[in-house]
């Protein structure tokens, strides 16, 4: 099997560290290898200690996102053969690093839940409300297709300096649920994320779109979402609740 | 836990942070441009060259800005983005046949 070599250089940090650094690995390469076989390579052969998330190896399971020369993707999707001899691997930015590349990223889930992503699944019931129409998914068909991989989070240059803004994949999620035709209470989820921790800290820069590997359009969701803030005010200030 | 902080240069990291460096300056350029023209109207005083330059380029950067970062830079199926981009692009030639008109109408 014809293999090529290559130079893997992988963040490395543990705690008491006082910043994290650069490791040197080489390995061969084999044609079909992707970034996270070589990082399972050399944790097999050379360094058990490597440390990184991964499970389902198929794109699916939005584990094994890291920063992979520079730009934040899924590592069991990228093809080491179309990246050059020199492959350097970090954690997503963004996000306070735990170990090597595991970050922690319960603050971006934390958003994710404040916009309450889910259905009155009784009301719904009750009035036999599940159908949907083929026209009405689709609707919702693209920003359901969110993974949770947080690589929006790490090219959104905005969600680490606004504090309050929830970031793409919390946006997105938001108007899956205000698009989605059975939701019966829409109100609760415009009202998270147009209010003060909602969109507006969102300077449309797209990197989040550009990156997402599942084309969900985070920055689109958002957008959209100002604009139903914007018409929903009104109504949210004479709201008493 | 180690706290990732944002880099100072992080506009210079991706292709889409340069760009919208860009746009948001072109931007900033066409507010300048049309506080100008309100100056001059104003006092009824002539532009100067270099502020006419400072408009077109304002209006053309910002305009193509927009138009790259919502139709070449996104990945082609996202067709939302594309009709940001229609958008961009309707807005544009408004704007540039706008900035032409204004000109016009002030220095004849
Ligand atoms: S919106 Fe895209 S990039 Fe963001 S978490 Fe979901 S799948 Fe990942
Ligand atoms: S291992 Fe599941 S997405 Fe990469």
């Amino acid at each position: 099997m014809a293999t090529t070599r290559k130079k893997i250089l992988v963040q490395r940090y543990v705690e008491g560290m006082e910043k994290p650094e650069l490791q040197e690995f080489e390995l061969e390469a084999t044609a079909e290898m992707t970034v996270l076989d070589a990082l399972n390579a050399i944790k097999d052969t050379q360094d058990g200690s490597l440390t990184f998330r991964w499970s389902c190896r198929m794109a699916l399971c939005g584990s094994c996102s890291a920063v992979v020369n520079g730009k934040p993707v899924l590592m069991c999707e990228t093809s080491l053969k179309k990246l050059p001899d020199t492959v350097r691997v970090e954690p997503l930015r963004n996000f306070p690093i735990i170990k090597d590349l595991v970050v922690d990223i319960d603050d971006a889930f934390e958003k994710m839940r404040s916009v309450n992503p889910y259905l009155d699944r009784m009301e719904a019931r009750v009035e036999n409300k599940h159908l949907q129409s083929p026209a009405q998914r689709k609707r919702i068909a693209q920003s359901s297709q969110c993974i949770k991989c947080m690589i929006c989070y790490s090219a959104c240059p905005v969600y680490k300096v606004g504090e309050n803004f929830m970031g793409p994949a919390a946006g997105a999620l938001a108007y899956r649920y205000i698009a989605e035709s059975r939701n019966k209470k829409k109100r609760r989820q415009l009202n998270a994320a147009t209010g003060k921790k909602g969109v507006w800290g969102c300077s449309f820069v797209g990197e989040c779109s550009t990156a997402c590997p599942k084309r969900v359009d985070p920055a689109m969701a958002l957008q959209r979402l100002k604009v139903m803030g914007a018409l929903n005010l009104p109504k949210r200030l004479l709201d008493k609740e | 836990m180690y706290k990732q902080d944002r880099d100072f240069w992080w506009f210079t990291k991706r292709p889409g942070y340069m760009l919208y460096m860009l746009r948001e300056g072109t931007g900033i350029l066409m507010l300048l441009y049309i506080v100008e023209v309100i100056y001059h109207g104003l006092t009824k005083t002539p532009f100067h060259p270099a502020e006419l330059w400072l408009g077109l380029i304002g209006a053309l950067g910002h305009t193509l800005s927009w138009l790259w970062l919502s139709v070449l830079m996104p990945p082609l199926e996202l067709k939302l983005w594309q009709k940001t981009g229609i958008f961009a692009l309707f807005i544009g030639a408004w704007l540039v046949l706008s900035y032409f008109l204004l000109t016009y109408v002030y220095i004849s």
